[in-house]
Formats: C-alpha cells, sequence, structure tokens
C-alpha cells in the first residue's frame, strides 16, 4: 500500500476514472488500486459501466454510412428554405413586379393627398360653427348676454329734439363690435325727430362711439360665443304737464333680433 | 510515496480563440460570412458527434435527425456570435444540449413515453454487442444488462442523464461538460457522480440476479 486510504482514494476514483486528476493524484491513486482489491472492485464497475453505455446507446447507430450526404442535402435545403422565406428575399421579390409597386405607390399617394385635405378642411370646420365670428348665433335664453365694460355710447353728443335710432351688430368672442349697421326705423310718425342733418351727425358719433365699445363676451356655459345684438337708441324729451306725466316710450334693452343679411 | 487524502481536480485551460484551431477559425469565419460551401463542411465535421448525441437523449431516431437539422440551423443563425471562448465543438454540443431540453420538456408535457422495450430497442437499433466475447448466453445476458441500464438512464433526471452521456459516450472534459451544460464545474461532478450512483446500483442488482 502506498499510504493513500481506501476512503480518500473512493473518493476520487471517478475523477480518476474520467482522467481529471493532476497527473501526480493521478499515479498515486493508480498505485493504490494495483494493491487494494476493494478500490479496484469499484473501479472495474466504472469501466464497465462505461463500456456498456459505449456499446449500448442508440446514438452509435443513429447515422448509417450513406445518411451523411442526404443528412447535409437536408441541413443546407433547410437553410436555403429559410433564407428564401426571410424578409429581406421577400421584399426583393415585391419589387421584381413593377406594376404592384406603382399600384401600392399610387394608393399610398392617394391615402395622403386625402389626409392633408381633411387635415387643412379641419380649421375652416372648426372656426365655423355655431357661435364663431363667421357664424354668430341669436341671443337665446341659454346665451349670456355680453356686457358692456365701461359705458360704450356716455360719449355721445345729446340731440336737441326726439331721435329714434336702430343698430345691428355682432359681439365678437373677443368682445369687438363688428358688421355695425344703422338699419332703417319705420313708423316714426309719433316721435317728432329734429332735422336730417342733425340726426346724420347723432348717428355718425353714436356709431363712432358703438364701434369703440368693448364687451365683455356672450357666453353658453363657460364658453365665448358670438351673438348678433341690435340696440334701439332713442332719445325722447318728456314735458310736464299738469294733467300728468307721460314717461314716453322707454330705452328699450338690447333686444335679441335675428340679423338680417 | 505518501499522499495526504486531499485531492485536487485538475484545471481546465481557458480556452480563447487564439487556442482554437487555425482552420477551425477560418471554417467560423467562412460560415459567418455566408459562404455555403462552408455551411457544407462545418456539417460534415460534426454531424456524426450531433446526431449522435441527439440519438442518445431523445432515443428516437427521427427526433433526432430533426433535432440535430434544428441544431445546425441555429449554428449557422448564430454563428456570428461564436467568440471562441470555447472550442467550436464544445459550443455545437452547447446548442444541442439546449434544444434538446426544450424538445425533452416538449415531450414531458405531452406525456410521451419514454420506454421502448428491449425488442423494440434491438429492432430499431440493431444488435449492440458484437460476438466476439462468447456464445449465446453471453451475448444474451449482455443484451439484458444493456437494457436495464438503458432503461435507468432513460429514468434519470435529464441534467444527469445528459452528464452523463457527454462523458461516457462523447468523451467531454469536466470543463467542456460544465461549458455545454451552463452549470459550474462541481455541478457537473455532483450529477455525475449521483448518475453514477443510480447506474452502478442497476449493474449491481443485474449482476446479483444473475449469479442467484
Amino acid at each position: 500500500m502506498n499510504g493513500i486510504r481506501c476512503t480518500d482514494a473512493r473518493r476520487r476514483l471517478q475523477a480518476f476514472h474520467d482522467h481529471e486528476l493532476p497527473v501526480s493524484d493521478q499515479i498515486a491513486i493508480g498505485g493504490h488500486l494495483e494493491d487494494c482489491a476493494g478500490c479496484s472492485a469499484e473501479l472495474a464497475e466504472l469501466v464497465e459501466l462505461r463500456t456498456i453505455l459505449r456499446s449500448s446507446m442508440p446514438g452509435r447507430t443513429a447515422l448509417a454510412a450513406g445518411d451523411d450526404t442526404s443528412f447535409q442535402e437536408a441541413v443546407l435545403g433547410r437553410l436555403n428554405a429559410e433564407h428564401t422565406l426571410s424578409f429581406g428575399v421577400r421584399v426583393r421579390e415585391m419589387f421584381e413586379d413593377m406594376h404592384l409597386v406603382y399600384a401600392g405607390l399610387g394608393a399610398a399617394a392617394a391615402a395622403v393627398v386625402c389626409a392633408a385635405i381633411m387635415l387643412g378642411m379641419m380649421p375652416f370646420g372648426a372656426s365655423q360653427g355655431p357661435g364663431s365670428n363667421q357664424n354668430p348665433v341669436a341671443v337665446n335664453p341659454f346665451v349670456r348676454m355680453p356686457r358692456p365694460i365701461d359705458e360704450p355710447f356716455s360719449t355721445a353728443r345729446t340731440p336737441q329734439g326726439d331721435s329714434l335710432f336702430m343698430l345691428a351688430a355682432v359681439v365678437t368672442r373677443e368682445g369687438r363690435v363688428e358688421h355695425l349697421e344703422h338699419l332703417a326705423v319705420e313708423n316714426t310718425d309719433s316721435w317728432p325727430a329734429s332735422t336730417d342733418a342733425e340726426q346724420a351727425k347723432l348717428l355718425e358719433d353714436l356709431m363712432g362711439a358703438v364701434a369703440k365699445a368693448r364687451f365683455e363676451p356672450a357666453s353658453v356655459g363657460a364658453a365665448p360665443v358670438a351673438v348678433n345684438m341690435v340696440w334701439i337708441v332713442a332719445h325722447t324729451t318728456v314735458r310736464a304737464s299738469p294733467v300728468g306725466f307721460n314717461f314716453g316710450r322707454p330705452t328699450f334693452p338690447a333686444t335679441p333680433l335675428k340679423r338680417q343679411a | 510515496m505518501t499522499i495526504a487524502g486531499d485531492f485536487s481536480v485538475k484545471q481546465a485551460p481557458v480556452v480563447g480563440w487564439s487556442e482554437v484551431d487555425g482552420r477551425e477559425a477560418a471554417l467560423v469565419r467562412r460560415c459567418a460570412s455566408g459562404e455555403e460551401a462552408a455551411y457544407a463542411e462545418l456539417v460534415a465535421d460534426h454531424q456524426r458527434m450531433i446526431v449522435q448525441l441527439a440519438m442518445n437523449l431523445l432515443g428516437d431516431r427521427d427526433e433526432a435527425l430533426d433535432l440535430s437539422q434544428e441544431v445546425f440551423l441555429r449554428v449557422f443563425r448564430t454563428i456570428h456570435n461564436f467568440r471562441g471562448h470555447s472550442s467550436l465543438r464544445t459550443w455545437i454540443y452547447r446548442i444541442a444540449v439546449n434544444q434538446a431540453r426544450n424538445r425533452h420538456r416538449f415531450w414531458r408535457r405531452r406525456h410521451r413515453a419514454d420506454q421502448v422495450s428491449l425488442d423494440a430497442h434491438v429492432a430499431t437499433h440493431g444488435d449492440f454487442l458484437t460476438g466476439h466475447e462468447a456464445g449465446p448466453d453471453r451475448v444474451l445476458a449482455q443484451k439484458e444488462l444493456a437494457a436495464r441500464l438503458q432503461s435507468a438512464l432513460d429514468h434519470l433526471p435529464f441534467d444527469q442523464r445528459t452528464a452523463i452521456v457527454l462523458r461516457e459516450v462523447d468523451g467531454l472534459s469536466y470543463e467542456e461538460i460544465a461549458y455545454s451544460l451552463g452549470v459550474a464545474v462541481g455541478t457537473v461532478k455532483s450529477r455525475l457522480t449521483r448518475a453514477r450512483q443510480a447506474l452502478r446500483l442497476e449493474l449491481r442488482e443485474a449482476h446479483e440476479e444473475r449469479s442467484a
């Protein structure tokens, strides 16, 4: 015996059998095995196991001598098939027939033009909706009335006699007065008016004052809307009489009327 | 000579590009560049080893051939990733083991019967012992023993079976088996030990039955 105990030798027997020990250990274990029948029997089992496995495993007959070439061809065939079906090859094939390419390009161009037209029309659609400056709405119970900021008419010159003016305009979303017009007034017989020149001057001053007026815009909910407005501005001289008071016609508040074209 | 009881297992050297065979490195480069002749050469060099391993791990010839083709396709798809950290052979073994493990899981999920009778085994794979040793009795006994071991091997966990096949049949070193399985060398040794214990137990029982 060379001094190695059987337990140590058996612990290393598999590594010895697999030639995985350093050379010095390999020699030492080999020497022990020459003298130890028990350990040699253990090794013999390992050797027998390897022999049987190598001779009986099914893999040793898996590929016969003539199968080499066919296996190679099968692998290369699958490789070529895979390559043929690969994305790049399919893209190249798509461009082989230019008719399809032209049709595809035409369809794509048409789709782009349609999209551009739609996108171009969207701002018009949005700005010309009800309540926009281009499409003002009539005042109704659901619309909060525009309210003047400061006193727009206070600067107007006061006429000497009775006078009656009817003005139409649009109060925009921004609170400006646009499209200001003087509407004709009918049935003024009962209203003794001042001279024509005086009325013309008054009208000019009044329209100038109204055009400069600024409003808190009308709104529906929280959204500002443009509205059509008609103002009737009347100046009436009231004289006292012992019989009683005649209050005359009151100044009408801004009355929602449909704007006339 | 007196030697203490503690031994160390030798360390395998680290393999790098410089240690990969020059012809092999050139073959890898040619395959990476898409040369079909190089593909054919690589298949010719390694097909036997891969088909044999696939057959040993799966036990079915058609499955083994199909798996082997998959292995080579995978090799060609990923050969540009090969950095020479192992030999080409070991790298291909690793791919084969991974593919076989995936297929084994696929089978297990479908409860595929993994036992083959001795008659079916012999009918499929032929007689596995040459008759130079002895007469018909001994040949029959060897067949029975081999069938028992094969059955015991089939019942081992896949990782243990792979380790013992790579070591005993393919002759890979512990380091190469560790790389192929993607585990540490210590894990390989413990798997080999457990697998051998199970097979040796079967071997002893067979011998005892014969002698009884």
